[in-house]
């Protein structure tokens, strides 16, 4: 299992590399309207909040403490997963994508600040730790979920009403 | 077992389809259009489904919509649309397979664009929090059933009777010639099926069927809704866009309720009647279009000319002497019998009792592939793997001296409820099949009593003018009580769907008290297993 860097381990398993970060920070500064400040926390909540709560929603009422350890170590900790064509597994941890995903727009906004701390809580967790309490880390990573989501509906709402330019969440 | 084919971009989606729903054979995920075709082309006629992803993260050269030097912004709009590009070819080699669109994204664009290329559902599975394994197998199950279940004249009862036999026969010449079909006749009785699932279908054109229903639109919309507009032509016109006629270019208009046309309307209507061009409001560019128009309304035409409400030239070129006038249920000498058969058919491809269903499989230990209706004085011999509804003597009796003023959309749901609320007996009884069943846990007994009630209650709510206020239907302690209520909620939601032509906004305002949960209430919607398209077929039938 991971040791919840944000470098997941694994045959054939790597994390981002640097030049797709740095292609990522590229393309936000390419962002120059709003519109596209509301596609991209789109793609935040299509590609972090949907899947960090994943398996985990999948599970059946009854599942056990390791079934339920297992869909959140999947959920967190490769909550992006593709093949290449030449059968690669690529995957990254929720943290990871969320750093990367982030509108800088938004980095000062109270919601992403708490969104931010709740990442850093995630990747420092014992992840190979059986005896963790892995009932509560699930009930955080859904609110993390929830407020990605929340993020969202506020930028929008405040696209909306009219608030233009201040993200600052105040 | 059906095969079906998931296209998407990540691993996670099959990963987990695999494991909630083993005994289906899952292909994929195909990560783009390439892989999709070389595994439509492999699979050939045996895909019974396709789940489709919107948003793909694939290199701008795998993506299909790009032009030759796409800038940044333009890839990363192509990523998130790739979906739709990717469905609309999908279309060009598998144009029947059922594709459901899994997305995050918001209602009213995607209905749209499930509508524009041909998506059979879309769907906010796999990213809702109540949405779990069991209602997202229903919902796989619900699709493949209706599939199965489709017969050749979808939708649409005719019946035996001379009568039926001839607006049959009279309205396929009809459908195949190029003048507009006019359809008449009252609330229910089926013009928007017929214009949908039999004039389209028959006039072999090759483009889409577009609705419109004018008693939705407000007045000053219509003639933008029909033809189409440009920016700046009305307050809140942010853009050029097309109208239905341009929409339905090469396919079929089907214009309900067209005696609500404004006196505007009806002038342009005119006009592209007699030019075969539409001309967008606010523009002056003539557009062609080839259009096979239906138009359908409740209301005298001929009395509204008379009155000068509808002009007489416009009259004339709808065709009236193709008009078809559909007779109320009453009055079509209908085989009871083979309607009730008819509707539980349709019920049980819909997969709406299939909640039920599993429960009372689970109950009385028996493995049931799907359901059928019995009508007669004894009770029906078995059929593998069917759940019978059996429709005795006393029974159909209540069925026939019934006046359905509603017609056939009534019909239909009292045999929803009727069916639905005699399993969640049957179930409430713990599996245990009544004595008048003789004992057989394969059929279920659709009482006169309870279809009597009913009846009833409809009737005592129209008396009091109440009958879009309440269901008409009463529910007491019974086990199994979330199929129940799920089955209830249904109704309901398709009751306040009809009662506010489909405005979620408004029914999150009953619902929920609060206009902005209109995203909760679509949701929900979906997650009953509710279609906006069948429901518009509802409204403007």
């Amino acid at each position: 299992m991971d040791d919840g860097s944000g470098a997941v381990s694994g045959a054939g398993i790597h994390s981002a590399t640097h030049a797709e970060t740095e292609a990522m920070a590229i393309r936000r500064s390419l962002m120059t309207d709003q519109y596209e400040l509301i596609e991209a926390l789109d793609d935040l909540v299509h590609d972090v909040a949907k899947y960090m709560v994943f398996e985990v929603r999948f599970l059946a009422p009854d599942a056990s403490d390791a079934a339920l350890r297992e869909a959140v170590f999947t959920d967190v900790c490769r909550t992006r997963t593709v093949r290449d064509a030449n059968g690669m597994v690529h995957s990254e941890p929720a943290w990871v994508l969320w750093r990367r995903m982030v509108p800088t727009e938004l980095k000062n906004h109270p919601l992403a600040q708490s969104i931010d701390a709740a990442m850093n809580h995630l990747a420092a967790l014992p992840w190979d730790d059986p005896a963790h309490d892995w009932r509560a880390v699930a009930a955080a990573v859904k609110q993390t979920s929830d407020d990605i989501r929340g993020l969202s509906q506020h930028v929008r709402n405040a696209e909306e009403g009219g608030s233009h330019g201040d993200h600052s969440g105040h | 077992m059906a095969t079906i084919l998931v296209i998407d971009d990540q691993d996670r989606t099959i990963d987990m389809c695999r494991r909630v729903m083993p005994e289906h054979d899952w292909h994929g995920p195909a990560r783009g259009w390439g892989e999709a075709e070389a595994a439509m082309k492999d699979l050939g006629r045996g895909v019974g489904m396709v789940l489709l992803d919107v948003n793909f993260d694939l290199p701008a050269e795998a993506l299909l919509g790009l032009e030759d030097e796409p800038s940044e912004r333009s890839i990363r709009r192509a990523k998130r649309r790739q979906g739709y590009r990717i469905l609309e070819r999908l279309r060009t080699v598998a144009p029947n397979v059922p594709v459901v669109l899994m997305t995050a994204q918001d209602g009213a664009g995607m209905e749209a664009a499930a509508e524009q290329f041909g998506a059979t559902e879309y769907t906010y599975f796999l990213d809702h929090e109540d949405i779990d394994a069991h209602s997202l197998r229903g919902q796989v199950e619900g699709i493949l059933r209706r599939r199965i279940g489709a017969s050749a004249d979808g939708p649409i009862f005719w019946g035996r009777s001379a009568a039926m036999r001839a607006i049959r026969t009279r309205l396929e010449t009809f459908s195949r010639g190029r003048l507009p079909v006019m359809l008449l006749g009252p609330t229910g009785s089926g013009k928007s099926l017929i214009a949908r699932h039999f004039v389209h279908k028959k006039s072999r054109r090759d483009g889409k069927f577009i609705s419109v229903d004018l008693s939705t639109l407000p007045a000053d919309l219509v003639a933008a809704h029909l033809f189409g507009s440009v920016r700046g032509a009305y307050t809140g016109s942010i853009a050029d866009r097309s109208g239905a006629f341009e929409d339905a270019h090469g396919g079929t208009l089907f214009i309900d309720e067209v005696a609500n046309l404004t006196m505007e309307a009806q002038k342009m209507l005119l006009a592209v009647l007699q030019e075969r061009v539409v001309t967008r409001v606010g523009d002056t560019r003539e557009r062609h279009v080839d259009v096979k128009l239906v138009v359908a309304t409740n209301e005298d035409l001929t009395g509204l000319v008379a009155e000068g409400r509808f002009r007489a030239d416009l009259y004339m070129r709808l065709n009236p002497a193709s008009a078809i006038e559909l007779p109320a249920l009453k009055d079509r000498g209908t085989d009871w019998g083979r309607l009730t058969r008819f509707a539980v058919d349709r019920i049980g491809a819909e997969g709406y009792l299939m909640g039920l269903l599993d429960e009372y499989a689970g109950l009385t230990g028996q493995s049931v592939n799907g359901i059928v209706a019995h009508v007669g004085d004894q009770a029906p011999d078995p059929v593998d793997g069917m759940v019978q509804f059996w429709f005795p003597k006393p029974t159909m009796a209540c069925i026939r001296e019934h006046p359905w003023p509603g017609n056939l959309r009534e019909f239909s749901m009292a045999v929803e409820n009727a069916l639905t609320l005699s399993l969640a007996e049957a179930i409430a009884s713990g599996g245990h099949a009544r004595r008048t069943d003789e004992g057989r846990s394969d059929v279920v007994q659709v009482r006169p009593k309870l279809v009597r009630d009913q009846l009833l209650a409809v009737r005592m709510d129209r008396s009091a003018e109440a009958s879009r206020k309440t269901m008409g239907i009463e529910l007491r302690a019974m086990s199994g009580l979330n199929k129940v209520a799920q089955d209830v909620e249904r109704q309901y939601f398709s009751t306040l769907y009809l009662e506010h032509q489909g405005d979620f906004a408004a029914m999150a305002s009953v619902l929920l008290g609060d206009r902005d949960a209109a995203r909760k209430v679509q949701l929900r919607f979906n997650q009953l297993g509710l279609r906006v398209r069948d429901m518009k077929e509802r409204i403007v039938g």
